[in-house]
């Protein structure tokens, strides 16, 4: 093993704990820990395993204690989680992997202009960035709906308990792919969001991660994994969708 | 006019037709046969309709010989055929509504929440969420009933210094039959681990749910034993005590095996709930069933996973549901034989 | 010589109601007492104030010469040495005749299960009922589950025993086979006090009769002179009531 690669210790000998928080399409194909065919983030994790020399275990963890540093038990947490000063109090993050703004999902028929955004009923996703977006920057008239997770989110849209959804652009394609045309993107805020893997706080394991992470960059890992689960999965070009104002 | 037979002596006799003339119930056997409207509705469904019609027929034809038995008692039956029709038309009534749900909007509610492949694609992944739902309330109700066993001890002891005991039992009891349990299981799959507490800290979220499970039901479930307890008659225990039996023994030998068997009906009620509310752990992140649902259903976009799901759970109660009928209702006869 | 059961001033209130006012009543070893009076009078409650089953508010009980009302006394150790039948028998209805007579002198006096049955047949056979031993209560009839309550408070081997009523519950044709087992433990020397409304009864079995009324003793003595020519004007309305009613 390369010497920048020596000294990792796992929280449990012989295996990378990678934690994520499903559903994750595109990143996580897959609907348990154990049936993962694919995935950006998959990916991530399976040549990070290798170069270490680890078994990969995949964990499935709930999306507000990861990213509040609650959750223990992992090595490394690969759930597009955005880099916020907020988080990074309460756990340690990579150097970033990826970047993505926030997208519109409503369904499909409804319109959506910087003009009118306002006045629509939001729905995001607990302790996420989107909620700290929408709170503080699109400002709503109508209060926002909090959901526990993506998937009762999603659900809320389809039964037009809420109008438009607030989310990494990149997550709200995966859904519009899979909603097999009831969905939409229909725009984005420039917000400038990248996400980084979460390390527990005092891990040792930071520099080593993040040297595998330059790596994948500049061997083209990522690109690779981008083309082969992302693009198709977002159906759209995420740089065509066009750009709200708040 | 009827006619007295001979030799009966002189005894009035009744006016002829009075039991028609009376106003009689629908269907009762004093009503005269023939004049009921009941069979012809009851043609509507023909099953039982038919017979209805042929029983009403045949009472008629008996009171026109004036075989007023026979006539009453075909009238009977005509009613109770009748009764029949009713009620099997408003079960089909019931289940035209339901299909009618089913299929609207083109199939709409079963394409999206009885859906055949998606239930079947996703059973392995949903069953397997399943078992940690499972060994949650199996481990859990093992865990609940020595600790609820405890507790309700602790709440009944006597005297005067055990007050401030006794208090925090009731405590107890009355802070976890409070708390939802969602909240609870929550503060405690968190809470616990955040507070950095020395061994309960540590412990993995499947152990902190199970702690939190047994903590909530053990609330329920001790409230069941004290009730049990008490229930047994008090000179039960006079009689005990006045042999020179402790109190430890009175409970053992004479108390508790009385209360056993009326304490099982409700506590298998405490828990079928206990079962129900395995499914909460999803909130704190435990890929059990229910989370596992969620996760397919928003990757396939259907929510006929979640359904499998609730299917599943109402089919692990039922045997329980059924054995909680079958020993109430032993438990009644006993009960009725012994008054 | 000390009397065996000794009352002095024993007063008891359930509320503002008081129940027991000043009683006060020597009984001696081998003796027999029985206590009549209307319903209600504290027949019952004297009795379980004795073997502690209620508490006392005022005055002294001695058994043996050893105090045993008031704080710090050893229950369990009282209860053995004096037992007690109940109007309603009270059985334990989830264990066997032979289980109900052996429970306290197993686990009381941790007696070998061997020896405990062995003690259970004597009394059992000595009333009659040893073929019932291995039926459950609910089985037998009223005299018989009063004669094995009898026998499970005789297995302990009390010093004292009480008899609450004992014949009230049961129809009138079993109270006969309950009666001649007190008779015979009376012949044999058992020190008891019981309440009754049999009168003849206590007539032929007792050593004192006691007369309560409004939670007192109003008259008390030789059943002769008690039952036949009594002193007191309540004593002799109430003998009047029972003999009428019994009359009939």
């Amino acid at each position: 093993m390369a010497p920048a690669l020596q000294g990792f210790r796992p929280a449990t000998a012989g295996v990378l704990t990678v934690a994520t928080n499903l559903p994750g399409p595109g990143f996580w194909d897959g609907n348990s820990p154990s049936t993962m065919t694919g995935g950006f983030e998959y990916g991530m994790a399976q040549y990070m395993a290798k170069a270490l020399h680890l078994r990969l275990k995949v964990i499935n963890v709930g999306w507000d204690g990861l990213v509040a540093g609650e959750v223990k038990g992992f090595d490394l947490a690969l759930s597009t989680i955005n880099i916020t000063p907020g988080r990074q109090k309460v756990a340690l993050f990579s150097t970033p992997y990826f970047a993505s703004n926030q997208g519109v999902l409503v369904r499909t028929g409804t319109k959506v202009t910087s003009a009118n955004a306002r006045s629509l009923r939001w729905g995001v996703e607990q302790s996420s960035t989107s909620y700290e977006y929408l709170a503080g920057t699109l400002k709503p008239l109508q209060q926002p709906r909090v959901y526990q997770d993506q998937p009762s989110m999603f659900a809320a849209l389809a039964a037009h308990q809420i109008d438009a959804v607030l989310l990494d652009t990149v997550e709200v394609l995966a859904e519009a792919k899979q909603a097999g045309g009831a969905l939409r993107v229909v725009g984005q805020y420039r917000t400038g969001g990248v996400y980084g893997a979460l390390l527990p706080k005092g891990s040792t394991n930071l520099k080593i991660v993040n040297t595998l992470i330059k790596q994948m960059k500049s061997n083209g890992t990522l690109t690779h994994l981008d083309k082969e689960y992302l693009v198709p999965e977002f159906g759209q070009d995420p740089d065509a969708i066009p750009y709200l104002q708040p | 006019m009827t006619v007295t037979k001979a030799g009966r002596g002189d005894r009035p006799q009744r006016a002829p037709g009075l039991a028609a003339q009376a106003p009689a119930a629908p269907g009762s056997p004093a009503s005269l046969p023939g004049k009921q409207p009941w069979p012809y509705l009851a043609l509507l469904i023909p099953p039982t309709g038919i017979p209805a019609m042929r029983k009403h027929l045949a009472a008629r034809r008996a009171a026109r010989s004036g075989e007023n038995f026979t006539a009453r008692a075909l009238a009977a039956e005509a009613a109770t055929w009748s009764w029949y029709s009713a009620t099997l038309a408003f079960t089909l009534l019931l289940i035209a509504f339901a299909v009618l749900f089913l299929t609207a909007n083109n199939h709409a509610v079963i394409e999206k929440f009885f859906n055949p492949g998606v239930l079947r694609s996703s059973a392995p992944e949903v069953l397997r969420g399943f078992l940690v739902n499972v060994e949650l309330f199996l481990i859990a109700e093992v865990l609940v009933l020595p600790w609820a066993l405890f507790v309700a001890c602790l709440r009944m002891l006597p005297g005067p210094a055990a007050r401030p005991i006794r208090g925090l039992a009731i405590g107890y009891v009355d802070l976890f039959r409070g708390l939802p349990a969602v909240v609870a299981i929550y503060l405690i799959a968190f809470g616990f681990p955040i507070a950095g507490l020395p061994v309960l800290g540590s412990m993995t979220g499947f152990e902190l749910c199970v702690l939190a499970l047994v903590l909530i039901y053990g609330a329920y479930v001790s409230e069941v034993f004290r009730a049990g307890l008490q229930s047994v008659h008090w000179s039960q225990a006079a009689a005990a005590r006045s042999l020179g039996l402790s109190y430890v023994q009175t409970l053992r030998h004479v108390i508790a095996p009385q209360a056993i068997r009326r304490m099982i009906p409700p506590l298998l009620n405490d828990f079928i709930g206990l079962q129900k509310d395995t499914a909460l752990v999803s909130f704190v992140g435990l890929l059990d069933a229910f989370n596992q649902s969620r996760i397919v259903a928003s990757n396939e976009f259907n929510l006929s996973a979640v359904t499998g799901v609730g299917i599943a759970f109402v089919l692990i109660t039922i045997p329980t549901a059924r054995l909680v009928d079958r020993l109430t209702a032993r438990d009644a006869r006993r009960q009725g034989i012994r008054a | 010589m000390t009397a065996l059961l000794a009352l002095d001033g024993v007063g008891k209130r359930f509320g503002s109601a008081e129940v027991l006012r000043s009683i006060s009543l020597d009984l001696r070893e081998h003796q027999v007492m029985s206590l009549i009076g209307p319903s209600g009078c504290g027949k019952s409650t004297l009795l379980r104030c004795i073997n502690a089953l209620e508490s006392i508010d005022t005055g002294v009980i001695r058994i043996g010469g050893e105090r045993v009302s008031g704080p710090g006394v050893d229950l369990n150790r009282l209860r053995r040495e004096v037992g007690i039948v109940f109007q309603s028998y009270n059985l334990f209805p989830h264990m066997t005749v032979l289980e109900n007579v052996t429970l306290a002198p197993r686990r009381v006096l941790g007696m070998p299960r061997a020896e405990a049955d062995a003690t259970a047949e004597q009394l059992l056979r000595r009333i009659g009922l040893w073929e019932k031993a291995r039926e459950y209560p609910e089985r037998l009839s009223g005299g018989q589950q009063q004669r094995v309550a009898i026998a499970r408070a005789l297995a302990m081997g009390p010093r004292l025993l009480l008899l609450d009523e004992i014949t009230s519950a049961l129809d009138p044709e079993l109270i006969g086979e309950v009666l001649g087992i007190v008779r015979e433990l009376a012949a044999e020397g058992m020190t008891m006090v019981l309440a009754t409304h049999e009168m003849t009864f206590a007539r032929d079995v007792s050593d004192i009769v006691c007369f309560l009324a409004d939670g007192t003793i109003c008259e008390s003595g030789p059943p002769d002179a008690v039952l036949t020519s009594p002193q007191q004007e309540r004593t002799q309305a109430f003998l009047r009531r029972i003999l009428q009613a019994q009359r009939i």
